[in-house]
């Protein structure tokens, strides 16, 4: 069943290195303090489902996960 | 059962030949699939990883520490020394690391990068209106690739054009500095020691005197509260980081395209691939060095990786070479340059992976895609006066490059 997506982040864990703003920036973006991740949309469509993969194979902290909001 | 007793070998670097091939045998050495225990050109041994899992996987493990000159395996038999300080994020780990990194992180960011454009864009032309002005032929390591990522990270820190040039010759001294200055061992640390003096008036003029600058941001910084000291390790770190890896990468860039006609061809007549080729060019670059390009890692306790003990205080050598040779990474012909691959972008391990990941890949990258074009448009009938494998080369592991770069147009 699809539905939209239910991303969350581990903030401390996040080593600034950016990779999840070039592979989702429509769900990612960077603090311009401190480089850090910023979760611009913790609930995206689906369609956003590829890029939110990619982003979490390339961030090197591994401080994003995926749950699929589905009812039981 | 330590590492020692594992059969260390020696590692298997092709000592002669083509220059501009992968002197390891990556593939081989990747399809061994495991750790393999080497003994390193200094003396020291190491398990060196072969696959871009295992190159995750120790670099991702907190349990495993990064460490700077504390006996480490090293690529070239005499050990390079340089003093650890303050500051230099490459030997701190965990939370501290982390807050550390943090402070600097923000000038560094995709975003931050992108409105770095002009400046870079003013910096190559610099140099590219020296080197022509000094004429045909010339050392372009000297006048080109070696000057420019260092006066733009004096830019990002905030240098002010009065420092910037002796920050330019210190920065040149820590790497070996140029052909008549390699003869002198203790230039690099006398180098290091002259940066610590020019940062230190400038961090002090920052404090006097704020500006939009990341030394003003730095000496502003309250979590955690840096010292002048950990400033210019912090700072030193950023510039050696930036200085010789981008510089030596573009000249390796350079120099490939200068050498393979069918390649130099296609770079100059598809500029709408230019980030796609440039990537290319970073990922195969990087496995062209002796020691696979790796930072070595300690392990702070026995670990079992994979059926295999690691024991406390023994190295693993994360090699970039074998994980960008990777099929999962590059799936047709990974140790040949090839600048038509598709699905490149982001999707191999020069830059490392872990918490320690380069801090400056974005800029490293934008400074390249700038640097190899705006030559060859400047310089259409840009050659090599001598071949390649024909020029003085430093074996130096991770600053493995050539002395000079002669070319003529």
């Amino acid at each position: 069943m699809s539905g939209p997506l239910s991303v969350a982040v581990e903030y401390q864990k996040c080593t600034a290195a950016g990779q999840c703003l070039l592979a989702a920036p429509n769900v990612f973006d960077q603090s311009a303090d401190n480089g850090t991740i910023v979760l611009l949309d913790p609930n995206p469509p689906e369609s956003e489902r590829p890029r939110v993969l990619d982003a979490i194979a390339r961030c090197p902290a591994s401080v994003i996960s995926l749950a699929d909001q589905s009812s039981p | 059962m330590t590492i020692q007793d594992q059969g260390v070998r020696e590692l298997p670097v092709r000592r002669d030949g083509e220059r501009l091939e992968p002197r390891l045998p990556l593939e081989e050495l990747n399809a061994e699939g495991t750790l393999i225990p080497f003994m390193f050109p200094n003396g020291v041994p190491g398990y060196m990883t072969t696959t871009a899992e295992d190159f995750r996987a120790i670099l991702g493990d907190p349990r495993f520490h990064a460490k700077r000159f504390l006996g480490e395996p090293q690529p070239s038999p005499v050990s390079v020394e340089v003093p650890d300080m303050p500051g230099f994020i490459p030997s701190m780990n965990g939370p501290e690391h982390l807050a550390v990194r943090r402070l600097a992180a923000g000038d560094f960011s995709v975003k931050a990068v992108r409105n770095l454009g002009p400046v870079i864009d003013d910096v190559v032309t610099k140099y590219l209106d020296a080197t022509e002005a000094h004429g045909s032929p010339v050392d372009l390591f000297e006048s080109y690739n070696l000057p420019i990522p260092s006066e733009v990270i004096a830019r990002i820190l905030g240098v002010p054009t009065t420092h910037t040039p002796e920050f330019q010759t210190a920065a040149r001294l820590t790497i070996g500095g140029l052909p008549d200055e390699l003869n002198d061992p203790g230039a690099p640390a006398r180098a290091v020691a002259r940066l610590h003096e020019l940062l230190g008036e400038v961090i002090q003029m920052k404090r006097a005197k704020p500006e939009d600058d990341l030394i003003t941001r730095l000496t502003n910084a309250t979590d955690p509260l840096l010292s002048d000291e950990e400033i210019w390790g912090l700072c030193t770190n950023l510039l050696l980081a930036g200085h010789e890896t981008t510089s030596t990468s573009s000249a390796f860039a350079v120099a490939i395209l200068l050498s393979r006609p069918e390649a130099r061809e296609y770079f100059v007549s598809h500029p709408e691939r230019n980030d796609e080729m440039v990537e290319e060019l970073i990922r195969y670059i990087f496995m062209l060095t002796d020691s696979g390009a790796g930072i070595p890692r300690l392990a702070t306790e026995d670990v079992m990786y994979n059926g295999q003990k690691i024991n406390e205080g023994e190295w693993v050598m994360p090699c970039v070479g074998t994980a960008n040779a990777d099929p999962t990474v590059c799936p047709h012909g990974a140790t040949q340059l090839d600048l038509e691959r598709e699905d490149i972008l982001g999707h191999h391990l020069t830059f490392g992976f872990g918490p320690h990941t380069c801090l400056g890949q974005h800029l490293a990258r934008a400074e390249l895609k700038v640097i190899v074009p705006k030559l060859f448009e400047r310089f259409p009938t840009l050659a090599l006066t001598k071949p390649v494998n024909e020029l003085p080369w430093l074996d130096k592991g991770f600053g493995y490059r050539m002395a000079e770069l002669p070319v003529a147009w």
